[in-house]
């Protein structure tokens, strides 16, 4: 039995090496694409995740416009005197690293992002003052002003622009 | 590299080229844990976000603006019931008023203006000439006009001691007290008062419908107050809204009480300047504020909001 270990004929160093190169080889890329596929999956939840919450604190933020909008407007037809909103809705530059777009529609809130490929639709209920904006903006900090349209106007005639 | 070679080598050198491979491995490993981990704080951020309030103080602003408009009220009505109805005082008492409103809300880092725009407007305050005296609305005439040629009007409340009861369908008209607003067309409107059992009913009629009934209260032998302009009944034990309304839907030119011996009580309302109200001796006509009109503005790090109110306390929705 001593003998049988001790016997190194027929064993090559050079099939062990690329034995065991192409072992950790498979290993590493079986590492490296389970990996990056679990990265690109979670990925594209995450930025799909903070896509919908930016899209709602968007709409939520146009609603409390809308609000103040209403009653700076009940009042500006009694007082016959001007009324302005200037709001400021904080929103990261980024979501997971990558940029991306916003657009805003009569009733719905599009998000967009390149890489990874994610759109997010948020709809929201429509406001008493039509909601105002001038194609589609980058991600980043988001400004809504409105102005009280003149006395005796209905408060449609408003207009809550949201700008960059 | 030759087999020759490969033996040459030492065990310590073979072996660090195994561990090349591996470190190369952990590396990549490592980056990937750290984007996973990354990108797990940032679901975490975004839960984070999702479950916060992230509006501005709209909230915040529209309950300071209520707060001024209530305090400015407040002010016109003491000046009109118990000084003079000077437009001065309510005109001093607002520019004393908005340092204070400044100062208060320093303390929670928010800016708050209160501020005079324009004049204060001056009005008319109708009572009884013994304003505190209950009596019956008939000084002079079971039907006659308070007021007329009115444009602007307020807080028109009536506090019923004593009232007649159930005239029976067909004879409210004739027979209930009532009042009457009348507008520039000759359009008119009654609201009418009687007491069936314990309650007060209200009900309304117009020149083309019948009387129908509006509201109750249950006044229990206690005095019931009838705010016109709000729509609203009260005791001294309970309140109630009137949600079909006791003020019409058209802006009155004229009032009128109408069978004013049915009821008696005391009575307070506030018109404009330009108004003519009756010149029966039972009834005061003094000075009074009807309205002042003030800039509000709220400015935090994120919302900017002003706006001009005209406060005209229980002026008719």
């Amino acid at each position: 039995m001593t003998r049988l270990r001790r016997d190194r004929r027929a064993v090559s160093v050079t099939v062990g090496y690329v034995l065991m190169l192409a072992i950790a080889a498979l290993l590493m890329g079986t590492l490296l694409t389970a990996g990056s596929g679990l990265i690109e999956g979670q990925s594209e939840q995450v930025v799909d995740d903070q896509l919908t919450v930016i899209g709602t604190q968007i709409a939520s933020n146009i609603h409390e416009a809308d609000r103040l909008a209403q009653v700076a407007h009940a009042d500006a037809n009694t007082s016959s005197a001007t009324g302005t909103i200037s709001l400021d809705v904080r929103l990261p530059q980024q979501v997971a690293g990558t940029g991306y777009l916003v657009e805003i529609t009569g009733d719905t809130i599009i998000l967009r992002s390149s890489n990874p490929d994610v759109n997010v639709s948020v709809s929201y209920p429509e406001t008493a003052v039509p909601v105002s904006t001038t194609g589609q903006f980058t991600g980043g900090d988001v400004r809504i002003v409105y102005e009280t349209p003149s006395a005796g106007s209905p408060v449609s005639a408003g207009r809550l622009e949201v700008e960059q | 590299m030759s087999r020759s070679s490969d033996r040459s080598q030492p065990l310590v050198a073979r072996s660090a080229d195994r561990g090349q491979l591996l470190l190369v491995t952990a590396l990549a490993l490592a980056v990937i844990l750290v984007a996973v981990a990354l990108l797990l704080n940032a679901a975490i951020f975004t839960e984070n976000v999702a479950t916060r309030d992230t509006t501005t103080q709209g909230a915040e602003a529209i309950e300071l603006r209520g707060e001024l408009v209530a305090a400015v009220g407040d002010l016109i009505e003491t000046e009109n019931r118990q000084g003079d109805g000077s437009t001065t005082n309510v005109t001093d008492g607002i520019e004393a008023m908005g340092p204070l409103v400044d100062r208060e809300r320093a303390r929670q880092g928010v800016i708050a203006n209160l501020t005079r725009n324009g004049s204060v407007t001056p009005g008319k305050l109708l009572r009884w000439t013994d304003p505190d005296t209950h009596q019956r609305f008939d000084p002079t005439h079971s039907n006659w006009t308070l007021v007329e040629g009115l444009s602007d009007s307020r807080a028109f409340t009536l506090n019923l001691s004593d009232i007649n009861s159930d005239p029976g369908a067909g004879n409210i008209e004739s027979n209930a007290f009532g009042v009457r607003f009348i507008n520039s067309s000759n359009e008119n409107a009654t609201t009418y008062f009687y007491e069936d059992g314990d309650q007060i009913i209200v009900e309304q009629a117009t020149e083309s419908t019948d009387p129908s009934q509006q509201c109750a209260i249950e006044h229990n032998g206690k005095n019931t107050t009838v705010d016109l302009t709000g729509d609203r009944l009260s005791t001294n034990s309970s309140v109630v809204d009137c949600y079909r309304g006791l003020w019409p839907d058209f802006d009155p030119d004229k009032i009128q009480f109408r069978n004013g011996e049915a009821a008696t009580g005391t009575f307070a309302f506030t018109v404009d300047d330009g108004s003519t109200p009756t010149t029966d001796s039972a009834v005061q006509n003094t000075t009074a504020v009807y309205s002042a009109a003030v800039d509000i503005g709220y400015q935090s790090s994120e919302l900017n909001f002003e706006t001009t109110v005209t406060v005209a306390p229980g002026e008719p929705q």
